[in-house]
């Protein structure tokens, strides 16, 4: 290959510019003897490293944590690193940490809480119903002690008059022990169009624990959709990554758009959106069916001999209460600890009743979903299908790597549940399970957080209680999803402003936005109703609690201003992602850069005394009855209270006083017993008993609308959404470096094919209008009626029948530097809400829909 | 001998710009010793850009680098009336500001477009290799802060380097001039 540099202009450009500027340049000696007196003369290899103040820190632009080494020249934080003791980085941060000095010192970021003085708010749409801009909010800047007034009272009103369920917190659980304090149910975090499938599929089959995938050994690396590494860049999927890259290992990828670990993929295969449970039910059919599993593995690990009845799919015990397999060397029903050759496939008759193996009934259920029939649901050839499955059972180690919202296994998708049941089999009918390369259970130190308690001793409801018509009742309806209420205690989050328009099930007197972005919402019309109904209609309050003015903070009434993940310490930090050593690590931390910023703590003790106060409950009486341990320990306390947790747990000895020596901590990986799981056999469950008991059904079934049928129209595109290596939505959006790459990988427009392009006279750059169109097949609850705004990429790297809408670069604040940059608003925009009550995950589907685009004339 | 180099290697690379932002960042430190308040922009020193190529489905993203390609025989050296861009011994090259007059012949001279003209300094200015980092036994800032550890940096005289291994199954960039750039590069 010759290497030429791209098509740039850059030195065309430079030539230009050298040229004009050498002739003004020489034609002043002035300017170039001051030119020269400015400069310290030194001869570039003579320049020493400066002295730099080296402090730890942690990153918060995801749940890694990576472990962040700050630079300080001349007092200012100028340079962040990694510490390669840290397994999540390999210290190695992602652009997005590493350049997170730059939000820190972001010019835009709040410094003092705001008010908003015009009652007008909203969207400002144009003449073709697109989302343009934003009324201002004409804010004004008021002090922490009004603004905790006006919060406090607020509540307090809420609190007597409607009771504590009408105070609703939104966030990432941010103000859980405030929520506890108040007595309200209503905390909600955003699972349900992030990762809430892999909450109620492959929990269960681990008991509760979650197998993350290790790539660095992998030799075969199968991808649904999972753009967790090279296209999320987060480490350490990216670490792991490109490990496997460089020791060669295959790559097969499923997706519709040409994502960062398609490009980099041996192989990627166009999938059609929707449709890669198809793919895998078959590759597990070919599998099963053609002997290539690893029975040793099987027999030794997994629930796949046991016996179980036929119609009910419960576990056959003996008088005993043992779990029975068939017994191929005596010929007849054995307890599993006495059985010489268990069997993988039998069925037969006990107690009068049919029974059968796990793995027998598995087989005669996905009987029919052959590599033929994949074949005309998702365009993938049944040779292609089979090809895979083969590679899949017979390279070792292989693993399917899976993550969150993208792709076939994620939330914004309705096959994402099941998906995840099939992979769960396909990796252990390969055996690849607690294996270097395969899935490993992830060992991050995340329980740490139950050291301190967040839960209120005395709630203000047992002074003003919830009205009985409303008890045992969510906003979210989150007592509507068992399942995912017990695996997460989290909420239904595309549901949330749907039910708050319509004061179901009552209504919200105080909402609270804490650290949630619009961007990552689904459909901004109804978000700007709900906000309206709240503060307009039942006269009460919106609160944003936020580091950026952003587009929550332009809906809001007051907005408060928090510092930034860099600022407060000291503490101990833990990654809440993918682990292998059990890390914490030390935060020496930074103080904050301006008075008017406070820590999340604070707000919420703060808020807690004022609204004690208007309540008539003493400072005094507050501390000693009510509050939360969270709220009432110093922090050396509480760091002392996590790390003997760690230590009981982990089977370690660290102090604080060592660990503030050595900043980071963990311990070696070994492997894991996977005949001690806390599932119901102790084995892990490719039938999960936990998914039956909670009335769903645990084998991996197709729906029909689980993708689209039949033919688009013209300027038809079903929608794939995205996140990129630079982006982490409102958090980073408004750092300009970020943007300056972000641009580079077309991220701040929509991906369409040429083919879509030439149809509707497109050319790239030009301004499209997306709408919505219509579901894939599920009716959505509420459909949006606002439209997108967007430029579009013409690229080779997409399905002809898709677009690709980036998730989260559209900022409409005129606040932010960002204004205007990417999308008119997010992804979003156009994105109905589905709530399906059969799914036991109460996924987001935002992804399952089509879209109809044209050019803006 | 020492001879510094570099290879890229593009199979690994995600074009994320951890590379770039390492390098503003350290070199922007550097910059501001020399004068204050200089920096080195956002992808000034090096940069990457991304070329699609292909058609569906064989369609592929290249992540090309833009980086000063430390040559043999550099052109911006040849070029320079005053000796203020000059060569070290371990095959760096480098700008003395002592006696650069800010012409920018080497600006045009250098046929990879490596080298630019920092507005704060009036100066031409260009990638170090971090060398005030490499004497020091450290790797350039780039090279450390890449997530997939896709520039790799090393001796090439050194047969048990990885750079030097890397080197043997890599590319030269062409070299219309004769220049025998010192940065090597893996092909996706």
């Amino acid at each position: 290959m010759i290497y030429v540099m791209p098509k740039m202009s850059r030195r065309d450009f430079l030539k230009l510019m050298a040229i004009t500027s050498a002739t003004i340049a020489l034609s002043s000696p002035e300017l170039k003897l001051i030119a020269l007196k400015e400069r310290k003369d030194k001869r570039s290899d003579e320049v020493k490293i400066p002295k730099l103040e080296k402090r730890y820190l942690m990153c918060g632009i995801c749940e890694g944590h990576c472990v962040l080494v700050g630079n300080f020249f001349n007092g200012k934080l100028v340079k962040i690193e990694g510490d390669s003791r840290d397994w999540v980085s390999h210290g190695r941060p992602c652009v997005k940490g590493k350049t997170s000095h730059l939000i820190l010192y972001d010019p835009d970021r709040l410094k003092a809480p705001l008010k908003r003085t015009n009652p007008d708010r909203g969207f400002i749409l144009d003449k073709n119903g697109a989302i343009i801009d934003m009324k201002d909010p004409k804010w004004v800047e008021i002090s922490w002690d009004e603004a905790l007034d006006i919060v406090a009272s607020k509540i307090a009103e809420a609190i007597k008059t409607w009771g504590p369920q009408s105070v609703v917190f939104v966030g990432h659980g941010r103000g859980a022990d405030l929520a506890s304090l108040i007595g309200t149910p209503n905390v909600i975090k955003h699972h349900t169009t992030c990762h809430s499938t892999w909450d109620v599929s492959l929990r269960p089959a681990f008991g509760g624990k979650l197998p993350v995938a290790d790539l660095a050994n992998a030799k075969l690396i199968v991808s649904f959709g999972y753009d967790q590494g090279a296209g999320k860049s987060r480490n350490p999927a990216v670490w792991s990554f490109s490990e496997a890259l460089k020791k060669g290992a295959e790559v097969i990828v499923f997706e519709p758009r040409l994502s960062e670990t398609a490009n980099k993929a041996t192989e990627w295969i166009p999938i059609k959106p929707g449709t890669d449970l198809a793919v895998a039910l078959a590759m597990a059919n070919v599998i099963i069916n053609e002997g290539l599993y690893d029975r040793d593995f099987l027999i030794k690990y997994t629930n796949a001999p046991l016996i179980i009845d036929k119609s009910s799919l419960k576990y056959i015990k003996d008088e005993k209460g043992n779990l029975l397999v068939y017994d191929e060397f005596f010929k007849e029903l054995k307890p599993l600890s006495e059985a010489v050759r268990p069997a993988l496939f039998w069925k037969g008759e006990f107690n009068g009743k049919g029974v059968s193996t796990v793995l027998q009934v598995i087989r005669d259920h996905i009987a029919d979903y052959t590599p033929e029939w994949a074949e005309k649901i998702s365009g993938v050839s049944a040779g292609k299908i089979r090809e895979v499955a083969r590679k899949l059972a017979t390279i070792k180690p292989a693993c399917i790597p899976h993550w969150k919202r993208s792709g076939g296994t994620g939330p914004g998708r309705a096959q994402g549940v099941e998906t995840y049941k099939v992979i769960t089999l396909l990796m252990a009918l390969t055996g690849n399970i607690e294996r270097p390369g395969g899935w490993i259970i992830n060992r991050n130190a995340k329980f740490i957080k139950k050291a301190i308690s967040k839960k209120a001793r005395k709630s203000f409801a047992d002074l003003y209680p919830i009205p009985k018509e409303y008890q045992g009742k969510t906003v979210d309806e989150k007592e509507k999803f068992p399942l995912y209420y017990k695996m997460t205690k989290e909420g239904v989050y595309q549901k949330i402003w749907y039910n708050i328009l319509n004061d179901k099930p009552y209504p919200v007197k105080v909402l609270i936005i804490w650290g949630q972005g619009l961007q990552a919402t689904i459909d901004y019309e109804l978000v700007e109703k709900a906000i309206k109904h709240v503060s307009d209609d039942n006269k009460g309050l919106v609160v944003n609690i936020n580091i950026y003015p952003d587009e929550m903070a332009v809906l809001a009434d007051v907005v408060l201003s928090e510092k930034m993940f860099l600022e407060g310490g000291p503490s101990v930090g833990y990654s809440e992602s993918s682990d292998k050593t059990y890390r914490i690590n030390w935060i020496d931390g930074i103080p904050p850069l301006y008075p008017g910023v406070k820590s999340m703590e604070w707000i919420a003790k703060q808020l807690a005394y004022k609204i004690g106060e208007k309540l008539g409950i003493s400072k005094d009486v507050l501390e000693k009855e009510y509050m939360p341990e969270s709220m009432l320990l110093s922090s050396e306390e509480k760091i002392r209270k996590e790390l003997a947790l760690y230590n009981k747990k982990v089977g370690t000895n660290v102090t604080l006083e060592k660990l503030e020596q050595i900043k980071v901590f963990g311990v070696e990986w070994k492997p894991f017993d996977l005949t001690k799981l806390p599932t119901e056999s102790g084995r892990v469950e490719i039938l999960s008993m936990e998914i039956l008991k909670y009335g769903y059904n645990p084998l991996p079934t197709w729906k029909d609308f689980f993708t689209y049928k039949g033919s688009l129209a013209s300027d038809e595109l079903a929608v794939v959404s995205s996140v990129f290596a630079m982006n982490r939505h409102s958090k980073t959006v408004n750092n300009p470096w970020l943007r300056y790459f972000l641009k580079k990988h077309h991220a701040d427009k929509v991906w369409v094919h040429p083919s879509v392009a030439d149809k509707l006279g497109l050319k790239e750059g030009d301004f499209v209008i997306v709408e919505y169109s219509r579901p894939f097949g599920m009716q959505p609850l509420a459909k949006p009626s606002f439209k997108l705004m967007a430029k579009v990429h013409i690229t080779e790297g997409i399905r002809p029948d898709c677009i690709l809408i980036p998730h989260g670069t559209g900022q409409l604040s005129k606040f932010m530097s960002s204004y205007k940059f990417g999308t008119y608003g997010g992804d979003g925009v156009v994105k109905p809400v589905y709530v399906d009550y059969e799914d036991p995950s109460a996924s987001a589907h935002d992804q399952d829909i089509i879209v109809r685009i044209r050019k803006v004339r | 001998m020492t001879r510094y180099g570099m290879v890229i290697n593009l199979k690994t690379c995600i074009g994320c710009g951890a590379c770039v932002a390492a390098c503003s960042e350290e070199n922007s430190i550097i910059l501001s010793m020399i004068k204050e308040g200089a920096q080195v922009k956002i992808g000034s020193r090096t940069d990457i850009e991304v070329v699609e190529e292909g058609r569906f489905p064989s369609a592929k993203r290249i992540y090309y680098h833009h980086i000063c390609m430390q040559c043999e025989d550099p052109p911006c050296v040849k070029v320079c009336p005053t000796g203020a861009s000059y060569i070290t011994k371990d095959g760096v090259v480098l700008i003395n500001y002592e006696h650069c007059i800010g012409c920018r012949y080497c600006v045009v001279a250098c046929p990879y477009g490596a080298r630019y003209v920092n507005e704060e300094l009036r100066a031409p200015d260009k990638c170090t290799f971090c060398y005030h980092r490499i004497k020091e036994g450290l790797l350039p800032a780039c090279v450390e802060a890449c997530p997939t550890h896709s520039r790799i940096f090393g001796d090439l005289d050194n047969p048990n380097s990885e750079v030097f291994r890397l080197s043997l199954r890599a590319v030269r960039p062409n070299s219309p001039k004769g220049t025998n750039p010192k940065v090597y590069i893996i092909p996706p």
